[in-house]
């Protein structure tokens, strides 16, 4: 009885097999699909030059790339399908990396060296300013994450020479979590 | 018989949860954290089981939640992104040599590979918060690009019910693109 059921499921693969592959060939597989976004240096959710830390807040996707010759913060808006301007978040004096958007698209964290001091910044679009939330830290931090209203803020810290997650609210304060590093 | 062996190693053994997780952080290295959208949960990497696994914790009862079937003995799992409530992580799983794009439903327990038969290596993938599109890395062209993948309309979307509108508007319409 199982025997047979199996028989009538591979064959039945068997069909479905050739198709699926074909499948493959220009997208994913049966998962889903890719979305075609565009790829350039201008307005592209991608260019020609490296694109990487990929953040989905949503509507927005906010991403670090090399289109303009350094690494900088991108915002992607995909109803428009074109990038917003960041006014005030890219500096020359800093390494940017790891950046995460709020769901309206006006917070965005990421992690930024300067002057060989890594901290955790919040950029406001509106106010056009980058926030260091990690002023009060001495110690490395990096790769953050920041919630839907932009209201909170995780990241990895390095205490006695190994890695911890710390989560502060937008505003810089450690949230009242057992080891959250402050 | 030579059926079910077939499965058997298909179906990865299921891992106790070893380890101090009594406290959001441990005595070894904890990684990658991502919020969730709603800012409740925290998906990370953690050492404490001597081994790499995922975990994920509630920020409001301050304790770890079960994610049953996620870690495996024979799977090495990195890079967690949580959709709105936490219902999908994606995240990416090394079983067979090629790291791959996995998606988990923490309410059927199941995961579903994104990426398999994609050309390319693939990295770093972030989930939309209504859990429909899932964004990463791709090495396909050569170099490091971002792709989006779509779930799909007819998935079931992580949507928090009576949840503060703002942002959760941006996320009403997504077939509006």
């Amino acid at each position: 009885m199982l025997s047979k059921g199996f028989v009538v499921m591979a064959s039945r693969q068997l069909l479905v097999f050739p198709l699926s592959m074909l499948l493959l060939t220009s997208c994913v597989g049966p998962a889903g699909r890719l979305v075609r976004y565009p790829n350039n240096d201008r307005g592209g959710l991608s260019s020609p030059h490296d694109d990487r830390d990929a953040h989905h807040g949503g509507r927005y996707i906010v991403l670090v790339s090399d289109r303009r010759g350094r690494q900088e913060v991108e915002l992607f808006d995909t109803r428009s399908r074109n990038l917003i301007s960041l006014p005030g978040l890219n500096r020359a004096d800093t390494a940017v990396s790891h950046p995460s958007v709020s769901a309206d698209g006006q917070f965005i964290a990421y992690a930024g060296v300067r002057d060989g001091r890594s901290d955790i910044y919040l950029y406001r679009r509106s106010r056009r300013e980058s926030r260091n939330i990690t002023q009060r830290l001495k110690t490395a931090v990096r790769h953050p994450s920041v919630s839907e209203r932009g209201d909170r803020v995780a990241f990895e810290v390095s205490v006695n020479g190994q890695w911890e997650i710390a989560i502060y609210d937008g505003n810089g304060r450690p949230l009242n979590i057992p080891t959250n590093p402050r | 018989m030579g059926l079910a062996a077939l499965f058997l190693s298909g179906c990865a053994s299921v891992l106790p949860l070893s380890g101090d997780y009594s406290r959001l952080n441990s005595r070894f290295s904890d990684t990658e954290p991502a919020l969730s959208g709603n800012g409740r949960y925290l998906a990370m990497v953690t050492n404490r089981g001597g081994r790499q696994d995922l975990a994920l914790y509630d920020i409001e009862q301050k304790r770890f939640l079960e994610i049953p079937r996620l870690n495996r003995r024979n799977a090495l799992v990195e890079s967690p992104s949580l959709s709105r409530s936490a219902r999908y992580i994606a995240y990416v799983v090394s079983e067979r040599g090629r790291p791959e794009i996995a998606l988990y439903d923490r309410i059927t327990q199941r995961r579903q590979m994104l990426t398999t038969g994609f050309r390319g290596p693939v990295r770093n993938p972030s989930i939309s918060p209504d859990g429909r599109y899932v964004a990463f890395e791709s090495g396909r062209h050569g170099q490091w690009d971002i792709e989006v993948f779509d779930r799909g309309a007819s998935i079931q979307l992580d949507q928090v019910v009576g949840a503060p509108s703002d942002g959760a508007d941006q996320e009403a319409t997504p077939n509006a693109q």
